[in-house]
């Protein structure tokens, strides 16, 4: 690997960490269209910065497409607040107005320099490394990476130091408002620090990519596990597996550095979607399966139960029956029999059912479940069973 | 302290775009005693406790807890949301939750540590949750989702309770053991304010009430307001206790 190749690799990594960081809080506060409003909306911003500056990676621009992007926030909030416009209505109106005014700026003003709409849009990490911190006539490495940098290690500070305020004021803001954490200042604190790593995300990625460096690894990661710290380190983890495996194949297919990024996180996000272990569409389908089979064989418990030998009617007991009376296909009959059966529930015999032993401790614990909420008690149940699991 | 009313509202007027929801409304509230508030819907409530809280800002009125503005009297509220008002989706687990009980007292900054997590496991016993403490709060049925903000409560170690239908939604038994553990704290000498919707368990569970609707209609001992009268003029259809079976 050459530097500049590292050099890039490793500024993808520190943008997606730097990313994922606010994108999960922004996830759990179900505002993740706002991540793409202000990487949007601070194009002006950025623009405006570059005329005084004429530097693509001072500071100075970090800030004035930092002020711009709260600005988005501030305006989105004011129209919303009217209740002429919803919420979502009023991000449309917000966003695009802003970034017009930041292309109608590059095009007029600023059409022969680095800075163009086509960047703006896509971003242009591979020309990173080109533009090198001098000190002292000594390059320094490139300029973006100490941004970025720079920012994901405020962005870390600010998450280590304010930890349980964005916890208690995402999760429950009255509670965190009446024990005086006043969650607007939390939520003007995200929406700068979501401002100013939009900011430099969009050099490395581009305004559209960003959103996908920010939503796409908590999202997935959300559907992974149920600890909040455990998401954060999982969405760097995937957002820096993304950042890896999408500059190699950018490279090897000769295609933008931030689209084969986005096209991995997408494709991450699909694998997890499906196959999570307990919250991916394949167990859950699989769950309400099982569930399903559980049900049935219960119901079929419970009527063997009602005519058990002493009390009633042999033809009840049938294996028939089960087509006949239950209306079940023969299929779903044979299924829940066999499933009976394995579990040691019932013997069949001659044509006859009947209840084991175990079958009918099962059923009475079953019934109790069924007619008490003495939940504490029937813990040990749902271990053995899905039925009677939370979903 | 001991003539200091725990909670005084005086001339609470709260409007939402200029429909008072709150009218004028004043009240003294004397020191450990459990107090319902009834009304019908709409009657403002969750608005009551939430302007006396400073979560909703009044047209008009002030607030007096324990004789303090709300902001200097912080630390003696304890507050119990409606359970409806979090996503319970939110990955973290039963421990954690209660553990924001101990924020207030911590303050910016600091982190709850080994006696926080002590106190919360003690306050996990007491509502019956303890051996739930790992579990995620998606998992929770509605009874022990209240149970966990109870027990969040309780770690605020407060001298007044505001609880927004601590009822709701819950079993027999929750209901049960709530009712038992707010005895507790009336008997502790604290003072437990409840928004409350089953009227046949006013009296039994409760020792004051406070009639609501928009304006307030009677606040006293159970004893003495809780009649015919004041459910007739609160609800606004003719009421007689005598005929609701208890």
């Amino acid at each position: 690997m050459s530097i500049p190749q590292i050099e890039i690799q490793f500024i993808a990594i520190i943008v997606a960490v730097a990313c994922a960081i606010p994108g999960a809080f922004l996830v759990l506060r179900r505002m993740a269209m706002i991540s793409d409003a202000i990487s949007h909306a601070i194009l002006p911003g950025i623009v405006i910065g570059f005329f005084i500056t004429q530097d693509v990676s001072s500071p100075f621009l970090v800030l004035m497409a930092a002020a711009t992007g709260v600005l988005t926030v501030v305006l989105v909030e004011i129209i919303n607040r009217t209740r002429l416009v919803k919420e979502d209505a009023a991000i449309g109106l917000v966003f695009p107005a802003l970034f017009s005014i930041g292309v109608i700026l590059i095009t007029r003003f600023a059409g022969d320099v680095h800075i163009d709409t086509h960047a703006v849009l896509v971003g242009e990490l591979a020309f990173a490394p080109f533009n090198q911190l001098i000190i002292n006539g000594n390059p320094m490495g490139p300029k973006s990476l100490w941004v970025m940098g720079g920012i994901l290690v405020l962005s870390l500070v600010l998450l280590g130091v304010f930890y349980k305020e964005l916890k208690i004021s995402t999760f429950d803001p009255q509670l965190a408002a009446s024990l005086g954490f006043t969650p607007v200042v939390i939520h003007y604190g995200l929406m700068t620090m979501t401002s100013i790593t939009a900011v430099g995300a969009f050099d490395a990625v581009g305004a559209i990519l960003v959103v996908a460096l920010m939503i796409v690894p908590p999202a997935a990661a959300y559907l992974m596990t149920q600890s909040l710290n455990r998401m954060l380190v999982l969405s760097s983890v995937i957002g820096i597996a993304a950042a890896i495996a999408g500059y190699w194949i950018a490279h090897f297919l000769n295609v933008s550095i931030g689209g084969s990024m986005a096209a991995i996180l997408g494709f991450i996000f699909l694998l997890i979607y499906f196959f999570a272990p307990k919250r991916g569409v394949i167990s859950v389908l699989m769950r309400r399966k099982q569930q399903k089979l559980e049900f049935s064989m219960l119901t079929f418990l419970l009527h063997l139960r009602n005519h058990s030998i002493e009390n009633s009617n042999p033809e009840e007991r049938e294996v028939s029956h089960l087509t006949d009376h239950f209306q079940w296909t023969s299929k779903r009959a044979k299924e829940v029999l066999e499933f009976a059966e394995n579990n040691n529930m019932i013997r069949i015999d001659d044509g006859m059912v009947e209840l084991t032993d175990k079958g009918y401790s099962f059923t009475d614990e079953a019934m109790q479940y069924i007619l008490t909420d003495k939940k504490n008690e029937l813990e040990s149940m749902k271990g053995r069973f899905l039925l009677f699991r939370a979903e | 302290m001991a003539n200091l009313y725990a909670l005084e509202v005086n001339d609470l007027t709260v409007a939402y775009r200029y429909k008072p929801v709150l009218w004028d409304i004043d009240m003294k509230i004397p020191q450990g005693i459990l107090m319902g508030i009834v009304g019908p819907n709409g009657a403002g409530k969750t608005t009551l406790i939430k302007a006396i809280l400073g979560l909703v800002q009044p047209v008009a009125g002030s607030v007096r807890i324990f004789g303090k503005p709300y902001k200097k009297a912080r630390s003696k509220v304890a507050y119990v949301p409606q359970k409806g008002s979090v996503d319970w989706d939110f990955p973290t687990n039963v421990l954690d939750v209660v553990l924001m009980g101990t924020y207030g007292k911590l303050g910016w900054i600091k982190r709850p540590g080994k006696e926080e997590k002590k106190q919360a496991l003690e306050a996990l016993e007491k509502v019956g949750m303890l051996e739930f403490r790992h579990r995620q709060i998606s998992e929770l049925s509605g009874g022990q989702q209240q149970r966990v903000f109870l027990a969040r409560a309780l770690l605020e170690n407060a001298e007044i309770y505001f609880m927004d239908e601590p009822f709701q939604g819950v079993d027999a038994i929750t209901e049960k053991a709530i009712i038992k553990l707010l005895k507790e704290l009336g008997s502790q000498g604290k003072t437990v304010i409840a928004v409350h919707h089953d009227l046949q368990s006013v009296p039994e569970y409760f020792d004051w009430v406070t009639f609501l609707n928009v304006k307030k209609v009677a606040a006293g001992p159970v004893k003495d307001i809780f009649n015919d009268d004041n459910l007739t003029k609160t609800y606004g259809i003719n009421f007689q206790l005598s005929e609701t079976p208890s």
